[in-house]
């Protein structure tokens, strides 16, 4: 199958915490924080970013891209390519296949299945898969908490490139459940969230369990296991369900938050970054129409990146300035 | 800038990319041109460059007064890139007070501001790091 | 070798109206009050029939973009208007060209009007500031663009800001004297450095005002001028140059302004020794400090010294800004150049009333203009002189 051969991710610096999100509201208490992206990025900006550092890591240009794919559920068009754009700043133009991926959280994992397929089909020697978000919740809203944005970008190369893992299973576990849905230019409608976590642990199982049927991995070689949950303690969760010690569990979901289909690429990445050969990291999306798992086999030691630096590069940010900082304040200046 | 004017820089603007004139190493950026601004052969030979993504502050100010759309205070730089051409650069993930002349900074992609709905994407700078793999390099 | 100006033109009539907030006059209203108190100003008399051509300078539309509307301040309608417009240079340079045509002897007798309604162009000058534009000063004030040099300045010669701050003490000094400024208010060292920044290094006092405003000359052959008065004043060097920071070069002159000075110099057959008295642009209090370097008046870094010394005051030996400047004068755009030009006319002719400087023989008058989204800049320089 195809080799991954870069990984990269773009964290915002600027962290808002819960507690002063909690404090606004006249609430006490509250744990962790949240990535904030600042007014003058998107996921555009962000996915250019973890591509480059993908693509550094890799030591392979822009413009030896053949194929782009871009996954994202917020940048704000009903029209208008993420993936073409980015290849463009990238260096790629021409005959470049690029996708865009969108309208499911889950859509990362299409992305990468869609790059894999294209690699495998001869369309080229590389294939970029870029997630990146920038979620804005209602103010006051339970999904305040969590809804943060970021990227995360997968270099893959043809078979016989090298590479330092590689994708060795991939299953979907797709129904009609929708779950958390927002209309364009509103937010996301509020909905039964113990409903919605049932249909998470079932559709996270699902893919999982038919990952380990098909491939024949075991549970004891999962090393560790990326779950792409909207909220902090669903990934325990369906790890517990799953029958996944918990200690395997490659989450930033404390420092970054919820950034829907980019979450699952920078948690994969933070898992690669602390990976060794012989390592098997299962990562599983989930979104409005199910959920997909991979399976990825580390065979080399992983280059150096830089996703435990971003996350400790962190400056914070006031209740206030965070409501100016997404346009929830009002008036133009930022 | 129109979605025209935007179109007819988009190669240097978003990938970073001058034009050396080779009779007196002047680099054009990001327009393409014919003629030398500096040595003023005319027409002259000029060499495509891949700019360095980073450069050094030549002098700086600290905007307090401007039309909304921008955060203030703004830090604002002349910024000499490593290659030769000089821009203006806004500055980000940079507190006002540190900014110094002779400071080195780096390209920064962002959204520069919207034309009819559509984003338009150029470059910050912000304080070179020199951790590996960041994006730009 | 061409000729040159020396000795071909002269004014002999000027005249501009108190610069400010006049909220309740029109441009056109504004150029009307300019031409009138210029007619008024030519000691035998003059009418208006025999002006040949005019020259407007402004740089907002707010008139229309052509000269048509001097005509419709004026009356003077069947004869040639041009509009001219190059940045904040751009009154001096609608004096350039009167001067050019009649120095050629296409024209005798023509007008000049320098005039710029700002308050009708919504947010002033911040606002003008470019939102929409990459890399050529997106977000470029003029208090930034010229906050720039102040920080380039600073750093290459070791100038503080209380130094910089003598520039806008002495100008708010003079223009509390000068009849037509729109400032008259005198202001401390204290008072610069404790106001608060528009761009730092630059501060409220530091920054011109924005201004309406207009001023007119009438401008005939050096060979009739004496027709029209025993006292014309002779044009005796322009210059006028272009450059862009972008060229290379350090940040702390204005190379167009060298280049400026030094062809009026050398048209004029004088030195930077020989100005009594000058006009300069200090928009900014930077940049006046760097105009006197940029003229010749002092070395690279020293300008600061003319200041300490007091011999740019008014009653030093070479004073300069003794309007006060476009700092406490203000600065409406296309009526600066003009109005500089005005205030030396009376100088040379002893007619300054309050800001009157002793027995000046030779002016100079100096204008800068930023164009091009802050990329480039325009210099300009007449020198004046009591004899042709």
């Amino acid at each position: 199958m195809a080799q991954l051969v870069g990984y990269g991710v773009y964290i915002p610096r600027l962290r808002l915490a819960a507690a002063e999100i909690h404090a606004a509201w006249g609430r006490a208490g509250g744990r962790g924080e949240k990535a904030v992206v600042p007014p003058d990025e998107d996921p555009l900006t962000m996915g250019v970013k973890a591509a480059q550092a993908a693509l550094a890591q890799a030591g392979v240009e822009g413009q030896q891209l053949n194929t782009v794919l871009a996954a994202s559920t917020s940048t704000g068009y009903a029209e208008g390519a993420l993936a073409a754009p980015l290849a463009y700043h990238l260096g790629a133009e021409g005959d470049v296949l690029v996708g865009d991926f969108g309208l499911s959280a889950r859509s990362a994992t299409a992305a990468i299945r869609a790059a894999m397929n294209a690699l495998i089909s001869g369309r080229g020697e590389y294939g970029l898969v870029v997630a990146a978000e920038k979620l804005i919740a209602e103010p006051g809203s339970s999904y305040e908490l969590s809804y943060a944005g970021g990227a995360g970008a997968l270099l893959f190369a043809s078979q016989g490139q090298g590479g330092f893992a590689e994708i060795v299973g991939f299953a979907a576990h797709t129904s009609g459940f929708v779950g958390r849905s927002r209309r364009e230019g509103r937010f996301h409608g509020l909905v039964d969230e113990r409903f919605v976590m049932q249909q998470f642990l079932a559709h996270t199982q699902g893919a999982v369990e038919r990952l380990l049927d098909t491939t024949g991995i075991t549970r004891e070689e999962v090393t560790h296991i990326v779950v792409q949950a909207p909220e902090g303690r669903w990934a325990a969760r369906a790890l517990k369900k799953l029958g996944i010690p918990p200690e395997r569990l490659a989450s930033t979901f404390p420092q970054v938050g919820y950034a829907g289909s980019a979450s699952l690429l920078i948690d994969l990445a933070w898992a690669l970054e602390r990976s060794n050969p012989g390592d098997l990291i299962v990562a599983v999306s989930f979104g409005p129409g199910g959920s997909d798992a991979l399976a990825v086999r580390v065979t080399k030691p992983p280059p150096g990146a830089d996703v435990e630096a971003q996350l400790q590069r962190r400056e914070r940010v006031s209740y206030p300035v965070y409501l100016r900082y997404l346009g929830l304040l009002g008036g133009e200046r930022r | 800038m129109t979605a025209p004017e935007v179109w007819r820089i988009a190669r240097e603007n978003a990938r970073l990319v001058g034009y050396r004139c080779t009779q007196c190493g002047w680099v054009a950026f990001p327009e393409r041109k014919r003629v030398c601004k500096r040595c003023r052969a005319a027409p002259a030979d000029f060499e495509e460059v891949k700019l360095k993504p980073y450069g050094q502050v030549l002098s700086y100010v600290v905007q307090h007064r401007l039309p909304a759309g921008f955060e203030t205070p703004l830090p604002l730089a002349v910024v000499e890139l490593a290659d030769g051409p000089r821009v203006y650069g806004h500055l980000v993930e940079c507190a006002p007070e540190d900014v110094e002349v002779g400071m080195e900074v780096e390209a920064d992609l962002r959204v520069m501001y919207e034309e009819n709905g559509a984003r338009v994407y150029s470059y910050k700078f912000r304080p070179r790091s020199l951790e590996p793999s960041r994006g730009g390099s | 070798m061409a000729e040159g100006l020396r000795g071909k033109a002269a004014i002999v009539g000027a005249g501009m109206i108190r610069f400010g907030e006049l909220y309740d006059r029109s441009l056109e209203d504004m150029i009307e009050g300019a031409y009138l108190n210029a007619l008024q100003s030519v000691d035998k008399g003059l009418d208006p029939q025999e002006i040949e051509a005019a020259w407007l300078g402004t740089v907002y539309p707010v008139g229309g973009n052509s000269g048509v509307v001097l005509g419709h301040a004026t009356g003077l309608f069947e004869i040639p208007i041009t509009r001219v417009e190059n940045a904040c240079a751009t009154g001096s340079d609608a004096f350039r060209q009167a001067c050019l045509a009649v120095a050629s002897g296409v024209y005798d007798l023509v007008l000049v009007v320098g005039a710029e309604k700002m308050h009708d162009e919504p947010g002033g000058l911040i606002q003008r500031a470019d939102v929409k534009k990459l890399w050529m000063g997106r977000g470029v004030t003029m208090p930034a663009f010229f906050g720039l040099r102040a920080t380039a300045y600073m750093e290459k010669y070791g100038i503080s800001r209380e130094q910089i701050a003598l520039v806008s003490v002495k100008n708010h000094k003079n223009g509390a004297r000068y009849p037509y400024a729109h400032l008259k208010v005198e202001c401390s060292l204290e008072d610069v450095l404790n106001a608060s920044y528009v761009s730092y290094p630059l501060g409220l006092y530091d920054c011109c005002p924005v201004t309406d405003g207009a001023a007119a000359l009438l401008v005939c052959s050096a060979k009739i001028a004496k027709r029209y008065t025993d006292d014309p004043v002779y044009v005796l060097g322009s210059g006028l140059a272009t450059e862009s920071f972008v060229r290379g070069g350090d940040l702390t002159s204005f190379p167009a302004t060298k280049r400026a000075a030094q062809q009026a110099y050398e048209m004029a057959g004088i030195t930077p020794e020989d100005v009594d008295v000058a006009e300069i642009h200090d928009c900014f209090s930077i940049t006046e400090l760097i105009s006197y370097e940029d003229l010749g008046f002092a070395e690279p870094g020293r300008g600061a010294r003319l200041l300490e010394e007091g011999i740019v005051e008014l009653e030093g030996e070479k004073p300069i800004n003794p309007s006060g400047g476009l700092l406490a004068k203000g600065h409406p755009l296309g009526a600066t150049g003009v109005a500089q030009l005005v205030e030396l006319y009376e100088q040379l002719r002893g007619e300054a009333g309050p800001v009157q400087v002793k027995d000046p023989e030779i002016a100079l008058q100096h204008n800068i203009g930023i164009g091009r989204f802050a990329t480039g800049s325009v210099g300009c320089v007449h020198i004046l002189g009591r004899e042709p």
